[in-house]
């Protein structure tokens, strides 16, 4: 008898008793359904975690500034900068050249003169916001995915754009307006240099103005605008054409204020953020702060993988219980199969793929029904989240591995549940045959 | 020895041109016992038992409900070793079969007929017979099946499931399974015991045919003396004796 013969055989037997088959089917399902809501849940919600550690950007990122760094950074998440140390292609260059480190994303931030409207002639005859000193931060924003920053409302600036700008809260506080009052409005930026004059060090603007295409949150840097860094970079090479305006505006020597590293893995972020360190840069990644979070999120998949593992053990003794009554059921056909010449692993075989069968569709109906359920979670918790005035978490991302892991996972153990039956029926007299005749 | 063709070899050296005649698989018992226990009693099964199968005989073993006739037919089926004594089939010494070698003996030499027919409930008339087929590592076992349900007069009925079948047919789907491998020696416990009359003599007669064309052994334990009196010769156990 081939495989094929015993799996028609296997999937006729459990059509015979089609009550039983289904609730066999269900208990495996509810199993599957219950681990893989809990999987899904917790490695949405671990991530969600992680990530609000690392300020919206992932876990994986530290922060590097401009700044030599002092003896203590190695022992310590926060940034620990003493003096200036620039940072140049070179050092990206480096930096990038570790199997250690995924991406190093540079970043350019601006000192700026920032006016929010109303502009122009018109501003002396209507009272508007003041103008306030801030910092414009410049950034690659085709790779925002990796950094720690968070649309709250409209999008991103245009990669490359000169004339697109994301505020943040800062500017909205400073300019007493509200989200939706702001975007699509445009704001007047000057980007200072200094210059000497008869009158002594003085300081003139190269002026823009830039429409506010989206709110965000973001932890690059300090600052009230991001923008693309090639704006930033306009604004240095329009300081660097001045001369040095001392402590109140130093040149920006250092061709970028800072950058984010990101490792290849949490595995590898202490080693990322030691060869960061090592280069002699100040730094920030919340490396021991993940990492005792890791822990905890670790214990809490601990204890709901063994409530689903409970769910599932529940699940295979109820196969098991199912098949030694199909094998009390069965014993004469079991003889008589033997009676004409089956063998004790064609009768194995039988009953392991019988189990096997129960498994893999309470396996695949458990997981749909699983995944849907934390679809329905999701969406409750963003509604929830959205009537708080908080940010939704993206659920509802299919995890291929823990699909494959639910469907085969519970297939064998159905069919590890179907062993200790499937040897008693293997091992059934062949004189059953004519028991009782 | 497999067949060796119409009319040139039978026994008694009489030829017929419809008989096919195999040569060897004769059955032999040499002072065969068995006792198995019912709770606490060991119950004596076979005793001393002497017998001889020639190639293609058709015996019939008759006796009282717990005679051993079932006992008897188990052991020389290959359901279960004799516990002391000798039995052989063909070249095949039975207290020497284990395991596979057992059920290779099962599939390829003996063919069961059972009172119960033993068909499987959920399969088809065509996938009981050609499970059985399947079982030996051969092709072409779904023609093989049709072909022999063609020949036990069951044509229209291939797709049919047993509950479907009145208890003639029924035996018939047995019978063509039984055969489906080809055996030397077909073993029938009781084969019309759960048909009337008439049922059970349109089965009794295309065993007899099937047998004669194929030259196999047939032996059928029975209570109904007509059947037995069917036989070529005729074996009565009583009390586990044999009486000739």
């Amino acid at each position: 008898m081939n495989w094929n013969d015993s799996l028609a055989l296997a999937s006729k037997s459990l059509r015979r008793r089609p009550a039983r088959a289904l609730l066999t089917i269900l208990a495996v399902a509810l199993g599957t359904t219950l681990l893989v809501a809990l999987g899904s849940v917790a490695s949405t919600a671990g991530s969600r975690i992680v990530s609000k550690l690392s300020n919206g950007g992932p876990g994986t990122a530290i922060k590097m500034a401009a700044s030599q760094a002092d003896s203590d950074q190695a022992y310590t998440d926060d940034l620990r900068a003493t003096v200036a140390k620039p940072i140049t292609d070179g050092t990206i260059d480096t930096l990038r050249r570790s199997p250690h480190i995924a991406a190093v994303i540079p970043v350019m931030a601006a000192r700026v003169l920032v006016v929010p409207p109303p502009f122009g002639s018109a501003a002396a005859a209507t009272r508007g916001q003041p103008a306030f000193n801030d910092t414009m931060v410049g950034v690659d924003v085709r790779q925002a995915n990796n950094l720690p920053i968070t649309v709250l409302a409209g999008r991103l600036p245009e990669a490359k754009s000169l004339t697109d700008v994301a505020i943040t809260e800062s500017y909205l506080d400073h300019s007493s307006m509200s989200v939706s009052g702001a975007l699509g409005t445009e704001v007047e930026v000057a980007e200072p240099q200094a210059f000497q004059s008869q009158a002594g060090l003085q300081f003139r603007g190269r002026w823009i103005r830039a429409r506010i295409v989206g709110v965000v949150s973001q932890q690059v840097g300090s600052g009230a605008l991001l923008v693309p860094i090639e704006q930033a970079q306009l604004a240095r090479a329009w300081a660097l054409s001045g001369v040095d305006g001392g402590d109140v505006f130093p040149l920006p020597r250092s061709p970028y204020s800072g950058a984010i590293v990101l490792a290849s893995s949490l595995n590898d972020l202490h080693a990322a953020r030691s060869i960061v360190t090592g280069l002699g840069y100040a730094n920030t990644a919340p490396e021991h702060l993940v990492t005792s979070v890791l822990r905890y999120l670790r214990v809490v998949d601990i204890v709901l993988a063994g409530i689903g593992a409970i769910a599932l053990g529940i699940a295979a003794m109820g196969v098991a219980n199912a098949l030694l009554a199909a094998v009390r059921e069965r014993r004469r056909e079991i003889g008589v199969l033997k009676a004409i010449g089956a063998r004790d692993r064609d009768i194995l075989r039988w009953f392991l793929l019988e189990a096997f069968s129960v498994g893999v569709v309470g396996g695949v109906v458990g997981t749909v029904a699983g995944l849907l359920i934390a679809l329905w979670v999701g969406v409750s918790v963003n509604d929830y989240l959205s009537q708080q005035g908080l940010q939704s978490i993206q659920f509802g991302d299919v995890s291929w591995p823990l699909i494959a892991a639910a469907v085969l996972g519970s297939s064998l153990l159905a069919m590890a549940a179907g062993v200790v039956p499937a040897l008693q029926a293997a091992r059934l007299a062949p004189r059953e045959a004519v028991a009782g005749a | 020895m497999r067949l060796i063709g119409p009319g040139l070899a039978s026994r008694g050296g009489v030829a017929h041109a419809s008989k096919v005649t195999r040569l060897g698989s004769a059955i032999r018992l040499q002072r065969v016992n068995h006792v198995y226990q019912s709770g606490r009693v060991t119950v004596e099964a076979l005793h001393d038992i002497d017998l001889e199968i020639p190639a293609s005989g058709y015996v019939a073993l008759t006796g009282p409900s717990g005679a051993g006739k079932s006992t008897l037919l188990s052991l020389i089926g290959g359901l279960e070793r004799p516990q002391k004594g000798d039995l052989f089939v063909g070249d095949h010494d039975l207290q020497q079969l284990r395991g596979d070698a057992l059920a290779a003996y099962r599939r390829t030499t003996i063919g069961f007929v059972f009172q119960h027919f033993g068909l499987l409930d959920l399969l088809s008339a065509r996938e009981n017979v050609q499970l059985a087929a399947s079982l030996s590592p051969s092709k072409g076992q779904r023609q093989r099946a049709e072909q022999l349900l063609d020949e036990v007069g069951l044509k229209d009925r291939f797709e049919h499931r047993p509950g479907q079948l009145s208890g003639g047919e029924r035996q018939r789907v047995a019978i063509a399974r039984a055969l489906v491998n080809d055996p030397s020696v077909i073993l029938a416990d009781e084969p019309t015991g759960n048909l009337d009359a008439a049922s059970g003599m349109r089965v009794l007669d295309l065993l007899e045919r099937l047998r004669t064309q194929r030259g196999c052994t047939l032996l059928v334990v029975t209570h109904n003396e007509a059947v037995a009196q069917r036989a070529e010769e005729r074996y009565r156990l009583d009390a586990g004796r044999l009486i000739a």
